[in-house]
């Protein structure tokens, strides 16, 4: 088994072993873009550990001179002839017949809040405030329950029952609910973050959130500042996240 | 020695409850936190959010069931465990697969709970005749079977629940119910599997009007045959898109929806869901789905739509309005992302809409909101609608260019925002009662370039000269 010892044979191992692992063995699967960064930094480290020294090159190398020059190789020599035009033809095919795809849309998903909003000609502070039914300890859990009546009769259709954002109208809509169930939503924002997103929806987003996707309402139509605020509570009563606290902020 | 045989399987029986059975205790926790929302803490179908639904959430005091694999009223705890687990489709029942299994075993133990004196009867599991393979004979019989028990008086001559009956349908609690609509499989309640599908028709739907019917089919296998015809009706799964092309085609375009060119073009589907911002809200909207083909020639766009609706209205002002169907589009799209507010413009940026309504016919109108359309003077668009057997099929037709400022202008290659909305007016939609759809994106293909063809040779051929190049170096060297 003298070709297990070949330089260039370990060499193609490890380049396919690793483009094996990072395509299929990481879950959930890693951007193109990031594979493609991780097989160059191996190959570059193949290539210097090959390098090395000039016998452990001239080993490595062998295979592939002989491969061009030796006449007994002429067949294999011939099929890499034939193989790689019609290989990269290919390529160059599914390139150029590729359908065109939407444009991509990039959107602010946490667009910084204002300071302060309007709500129904009430002036309420965004920075710094804490949800002001959290001091009232007693009726903290009526206050859960009203907001959790007020979620399913008017969020839950997008937001869904468990909080995931997968609500029967969620497939319809892009950009998707967002899921409270996720620590990258509602556990990594202020309470009062959340009061001026529900109150003031899709049309109090700033331009790079594109205000004009989002199928979000603006709940201070429908709702009072008392409703919104329970909604809050219950939001992360439900799934178990902490808000982010205005302390750790600073 | 009788005696000791019953013993044994009773405790056998007991046994196999057991490995099954959850902790009602444990699941009335899980209960409060996910299911009461709707289904009440009392479990009698009768949360908050209760009357906004349609179909209503279930009221467990009364133990009945919709989807079960029993020839009994009452259903196996396996059948409560796979509504619990997989969800109604159609409805507002989500799977609950993301609960730990355990959970919802607990869950269907206090679920029955709710109605102990229910359980009494132990569930029976119904014995389908055995199973036939679709064919087109057996298709056939299904058909004929499908008018002898009377299917199409609710679902409708070609399945799309349109059947007479429709209008009259009361669930056992008094609540309007809409059949299902047979060519949207991935709607059925109880599971789209032939068995599924089979069982609900040996079976029914316990509470609705959907009877029983393994008596009254001429001979048990009859029900699949029925099941081959039912999975017959259905186009297929939907094809969702979020870039609607528009082909390319050499001289005039038909009008007419049923015109040959309309059915060699693949349709794209559209998931219309329902407008809940502005009031009235509609959280129960009729249309769900559009499919759409779109082509255009030197002069003209047009639009072919297809959908479902079970009532041809052109409304009596009261209660039931005109059917209607828009496609909206930025006045100028500008090719950068900004557009207009997807429901229908705002006060600073209007939308242009190509619509059409049953009794107006094609027309063409600017909005700024749900509720402030102004129809555009000089008719430039064109169009023609078919209702038959619950769908609509519309051909809508338009100049690409336009003088007008207000009016889209569709230029090849260029990604042009669209969006839908659309109305049954027989079932109490208008202004903005409607379904629609955000932002999606409309693109006219450019004519075929030959490009495709004339690359990869140049490409293999460079790289074969490389090589060449390449061996015959390494040669001269050694």
């Amino acid at each position: 088994m003298s070709f297990l010892r070949s330089r260039f044979f370990q060499a193609v191992v490890v380049l396919v072993v690793s483009f094996v692992v990072l395509r299929w063995g990481i879950r959930p699967p890693a951007p193109w873009s990031v594979i493609q960064l991780y097989m160059f930094v191996v190959l570059m480290a193949v290539l210097i550990y090959v390098s090395a020294d000039s016998d452990s090159w001239r080993a490595f190398v062998r295979p592939i001179r002989s491969t061009l020059v030796d006449p007994d190789r002429r067949h294999v020599r011939g099929a890499f002839l034939v193989a790689l035009p019609l290989l990269l033809g290919y390529y160059a095919y599914t390139q150029a017949a590729a359908r065109p795809q939407a444009p991509p849309e990039l959107r602010a998903v946490h667009p910084a809040p204002p300071a302060s909003i309007r709500f129904r000609g009430k002036e309420i502070n965004i920075s710094g405030v804490d949800n002001p039914l959290r001091k009232d300890g007693a009726a903290l859990r009526k206050h859960v329950a009203a907001g959790a009546a007020t979620y399913v009769r008017n969020c839950m259709y997008c937001h869904g029952d468990n909080l995931d954002g997968k609500g029967h109208f969620a497939s319809g809509f892009n950009p998707p609910p967002a899921n409270f169930q996720d620590p990258g939503t509602i556990a990594m924002l202020q309470e009062a973050y959340l009061f001026w997103r529900i109150a003031k929806g899709a049309p109090g987003l700033p331009k790079e959130s594109t205000p004009w996707n989002s199928v979000m309402p603006a709940w201070e139509d429908r709702l009072t500042e008392e409703q919104i605020w329970q909604v809050i509570l219950y939001l992360y009563d439900a799934t178990g996240q902490q808000p982010r606290r205005w302390e750790t902020a600073h | 020695m009788i005696a000791v045989i019953v013993a044994v399987s009773v405790v056998a029986a007991a046994g196999t409850a057991a490995a099954q059975g959850g902790d009602a205790g444990a699941g009335k926790a899980v209960y409060d936190l996910k299911c009461a929302g709707c289904h009440g803490e009392k479990g009698d179908g009768k949360g908050p959010a209760a009357e906004l639904l349609e179909p209503r959430p279930r009221d467990f005091t009364t133990g009945v069931y919709k989807v079960r694999s029993t020839a009994t009223k009452v259903p196996t705890d396996q059948d409560l465990f796979r509504v619990i687990t997989e969800g109604m489709p159609g409805t507002s029942m989500p799977p609950w697969a993301v609960l730990p299994e355990k959970d919802r075993w607990n869950l269907v133990a206090y679920l029955k709970r709710f109605a102990p004196e229910k359980r009494e009867e132990a569930p029976k599991r119904v014995e389908l005749p055995r199973e036939v393979a679709s064919s087109a004979e057996s298709i056939k019989r299904g058909r004929e079977m499908y008018e002898a028990i009377e299917c199409n008086k609710c679902h409708g001559d070609q399945g799309r629940a349109d059947g007479p009956s429709r209008a009259e349908l009361k669930d056992d609690w008094g609540h309007p119910i809409r059949p299902a609509n047979l060519t949207k499989p991935w709607s059925f309640r109880g599971g789209a599997s032939r068995t599924d599908i089979a069982r609900r028709i040996a079976v029914g739907v316990l509470g609705t009007p959907m009877p029983s019917f393994i008596d009254s089919v001429e001979k048990p296998e009859d029900v699949w045959h029925l099941t081959n015809y039912i999975l017959s009706l259905s186009p297929g799964a939907p094809r969702y898109a979020t870039l609607v092309t528009v082909t390319s085609v050499a001289g005039a375009i038909p009008d007419d929806p049923d015109a040959a060119l309309w059915k060699r073009i693949a349709p794209s589907h559209i998931p219309l869901m329902g407008q809940v911002i502005v009031d009235p809200r509609n959280f129960n909207p009729s249309i769900d789905l559009v499919a759409v083909r779109a082509v255009y020639n030197d002069r003209e766009i047009a639009f072919h739509l297809t959908w479902d609706d079970p009532t041809e209205s052109t409304g009596d002002g009261t209660r039931a309005f005109p059917d209607a169907i828009s496609l909206q589009f930025p006045p100028r799209p500008s090719g950068g992302a900004e557009r207009p507010y997807f429901l229908m413009g705002d006060a600073s940026e209007g939308v242009y809409l190509l619509r059409w309504e049953s009794g107006k016919g094609v027309g063409e109108a600017t909005a700024h909101g749900p509720t402030k359309l102004a129809p555009l003077a000089g008719a430039e668009a064109t169009g023609r609608a078919v209702f038959a057997a619950g769908q609509y099929r519309l051909v809508m037709k338009r100049p690409l260019a336009s003088k007008d400022a207000a009016r889209t202008e569709f230029r090849p290659g260029v990604f042009t925002p669209v969006a839908f909305q659309a109305w049954d007016g027989g079932a109490g939609e208008a202004g903005p009662k409607m379904s629609l759809t955000s932002w999606y994106y409309l693109r006219l293909e450019e004519p075929e370039s030959s490009r495709r063809f004339v690359l990869p040779p140049v490409v293999a051929i460079l790289t074969l000269a490389a090589m060449l190049l390449v061996v015959r170096v390494a040669q001269m060297r050694s």
